[in-house]
């Protein structure tokens, strides 16, 4: 059973959502229950951190005479429940959504302004949630998590093609099929992290097996299968020619 | 005195004025060297390896009787390789350029000479027997004693009087003038001439003290004249981007303006439909015609004022004008931008002018991308949280790019002229430790991320 909090300070939209929610959930008989509806949110944070587990906000962005707006509120929850799903209500069409998501990973926003819409966009929003959890379910793709300063970055292994240590100390670079991602790290802990599928051919390289498209002996390089090519150290050359 | 014996009143003398080289340039800087806490035992054991080197450097040059050549020019010698040591150990410890760092290493020996020949001002006499015990220890106590406090007196001076600022001012001009830097660099030798100069002309009994306060004077009259034409620079390019800004506001409300009088003049057609749907009591469609006339006000006139709004949330001038003509450029190029700041960004700890041509590549980067193609759109993202700084500018992708190929130099899917820009990029991200950059396409968008631990 996911749980449902509500953070909004006027009573009577308070109301009007829940009411929207409950309906919502008993038509579709989603496996969900609103846990608690508040204006304050230092009561939601309360309920959160002392049940800790995976489940959905609406909070709204603007809290009147409230020590925390809505994003201070995202980020202490964030803290508590990594996975859960941050739906954002404004009264203005111009939030800033980008950074909303950035940090906080929300999935969606809602103008307030006028109840039908705000009803339909809660409406969809349940509808994207219970389709990403089927969706998670399925999903078995392994991926390799990065934390860049505040931030976490997921990408998918089998997209990596290697890492690379940059000229700046203790500075690994992900060379992936769609990303770059410079990071703090060591060449050591990566291999070891990641087992067999990849291979220390050089000094600086840490190559995925699977991505190796060809070998050029004389250069001694590799091609990657994105044409992406990188060096490869004398001695792993029986290595690879095994593979 | 034997050879230990030099060795270790040298490592005394030495621990001595590298304490000053570390304090002085903490002043001047205005900062602690860069992570201090993490390099903690590289920092002591650089130090250590400084000093017990030059203790023993000093110690061979006065065994083998090089401060005893003519002309001092073994003296010379040992102060230039001094210089030298103290130039790559400031780098070491601040990471600022080798050029910055030389001239402060030479300046910081000014300052340790001045200090000495103050102090020997007050000496009974000029020579010291160092193989007499009272001589030794009445040398000892001027030579280390007196000395030590009279630099410390002074780096108050330097601290209380704001050279740290104009230093710091002078810094930023990066461009050091050829003439200045050979003059100040030639301080050993000049002082050496200069002191015989004057010896000449009054006889004995004069010290160098004359000759290193002038040139300290001098030097701080180029430290003074360099950072000031920094400032009025930088007070110049802070009244141009304000002026700039002000211009957008008015355009932007001169723009409002129009919208209003357009509105209205809908109004009161509008108005006159809407009585009849009343009349016949359609509530619904009053319902959308409330509806759809809002939206169209918050999309018609929200935009730019928005846009205003958010930048407004930039307090650092170079990084507002840079966003501000970059939007000017976009709008001309009928791009549809955004942009969000959602908490203030007052300052980074990277230098400005490196930060901007960062920001001006990865934004020109974007906008070249959707310049001319169908509902144009890019996005940037300023955002300032809890002790990082994140720079995110998005945009739409049409063509399908070779991912890996946009850092090679040259690369470019807009023809041969291009594609210098990610490159340069990377050398100026090389020098900070506390940059990272992410690129990646998300979903059909391009996105490049710029990061800085604060």
């Amino acid at each position: 059973m996911l749980p449902i909090y509500i953070c909004e300070d006027d009573a009577k939209v308070r109301i009007a959502q829940k009411e929207c929610l409950e309906k919502q959930i008993l038509m579709e008989g989603y496996d969900m229950e609103v846990a608690l509806f508040s204006g304050h949110p230092q009561e939601i944070l309360e309920a959160v951190r002392s049940s800790p587990q995976r489940g959905i906000y609406f909070l709204d962005v603007e809290l009147k005479d409230e020590p925390m707006d809505g994003f201070a509120l995202g980020q202490e929850i964030r803290k508590v429940d990594p996975r859960g799903f941050l739906i954002y209500v404004t009264s203005f069409a111009d939030l800033a959504f980008e950074t909303f998501r950035y940090h906080l990973e929300a999935l969606d926003y809602i103008v307030k302004g006028n109840p039908e819409k705000m009803f339909a966009g809660i409406r969809a929003s349940l509808a994207v949630i219970t389709e990403r959890m089927r969706k998670e379910q399925g999903e078995q793709a392994e991926s390799f998590t990065v934390k860049v300063m505040d931030v976490v970055k997921h990408i998918p292994v089998d997209e990596i093609m290697f890492f690379e240590t940059s000229g700046r100390t203790h500075r690994i670079e992900l060379h992936g099929k769609k990303e770059r991602v410079d990071f703090i790290g060591s060449m050591q802990e990566l291999e070891g992290r990641l087992g067999s599928q990849f291979l220390r051919v050089h000094r600086a390289y840490l190559v995925n097996v699977g991505q190796i498209g060809e070998l050029d002996l004389k250069r001694r390089e590799i091609l990657m299968k994105n044409g992406e090519r990188c060096l490869f150290s004398r001695n792993v050359k029986q290595k690879l020619l095994s593979l | 005195m034997g050879f230990l014996g030099f060795f270790y009143t040298n490592l005394v003398g030495i621990s001595i004025s590298t304490f000053f080289v570390l304090w002085t340039s903490m002043v001047l800087f205005g900062r602690k060297p860069y992570h201090a806490k993490e390099r903690m035992n590289k920092i002591i054991f650089f130090t250590i390896l400084l000093i017990a080197g030059f203790a023993f450097l000093g110690a061979v040059f006065y065994k083998c009787g090089i401060f005893y050549w003519k002309n001092n020019i073994g003296g010379i010698l040992f102060s230039y390789i001094g210089m030298a040591g103290s130039a790559c150990y400031l780098r070491f410890l601040y990471g600022e350029s080798l050029k910055v760092s030389w001239v402060l290493a030479i300046f910081l020996q000014m300052l340790e000479e001045f200090a000495n020949n103050f102090t020997f001002l007050f000496a009974p006499k000029g020579i010291f027997h160092l193989d007499i015990l009272s001589e030794r220890l009445l040398y000892f106590f001027f030579m280390y004693l007196m000395t030590p406090l009279v630099q410390a007196f002074l780096v108050w001076l330097l601290y209380r009087s704001g050279v740290g600022k104009l230093f710091g001012q002078w810094m930023e001009r990066e461009k050091i003038g050829f003439a200045s830097l050979f003059f100040i660099e030639l301080y050993p030798i000049l002082s050496q001439v200069l002191y015989w100069l004057i010896q000449e002309s009054e006889g004995a009994g004069q010290t160098n003290g004359a000759v290193s306060v002038a040139y300290l004077l001098v030097v701080l009259l180029i430290f003074s004249y360099g950072g000031r034409e920094e400032m009025s620079r930088k007070q110049l390019e802070a009244q141009r981007v304000s002026l700039q800004q002000q211009n957008t506001y008015i355009e932007t409300l001169e723009g409002l303006q129009q919208e209003m009088r357009r509105f209205r003049h809908d109004y009161k057609n509008m108005m006159s439909g809407i009585y009849f749907q009343v009349k016949e009591g359609d509530l619904e469609s009053i319902q959308n015609f409330i509806q759809g006339m809002t939206e169209d006000f918050d999309l018609q006139v929200g935009g730019q004022i928005r846009r205003l709004t958010q930048l407004g949330n930039v307090h650092m001038l170079e990084v507002k004008g840079l966003l501000l003509c970059k939007l000017q450029e976009m709008q001309k190029d009928k791009i549809d931008c955004e942009l969000e700041v959602l908490r203030p960004l007052d300052r980074t700890r990277v230098r400005v002018t490196d930060l901007c041509r960062c920001l001006g590549i990865l934004i020109d980067n974007a906008m070249d991308e959707v310049r001319g193609k169908e509902e144009p759109w890019v996005h940037i993202m300023v955002s300032s949280q809890e002790g990082y700084t994140t720079f995110r500018i998005k945009n739409k992708l049409y063509s399908q790019v070779d991912f890996h190929r946009i850092w090679q130099q040259g690369y470019s899917t807009r023809g041969a002229d291009r594609g210098v820009g990610l490159a340069s990029y990377r050398n100026i991200l090389k020098r900070y430790e506390n940059m990272f950059h992410f690129t990646a396409i998300q979903d059909g968008y391009f996105v490049q991320e710029l990061k800085i631990q604060e």
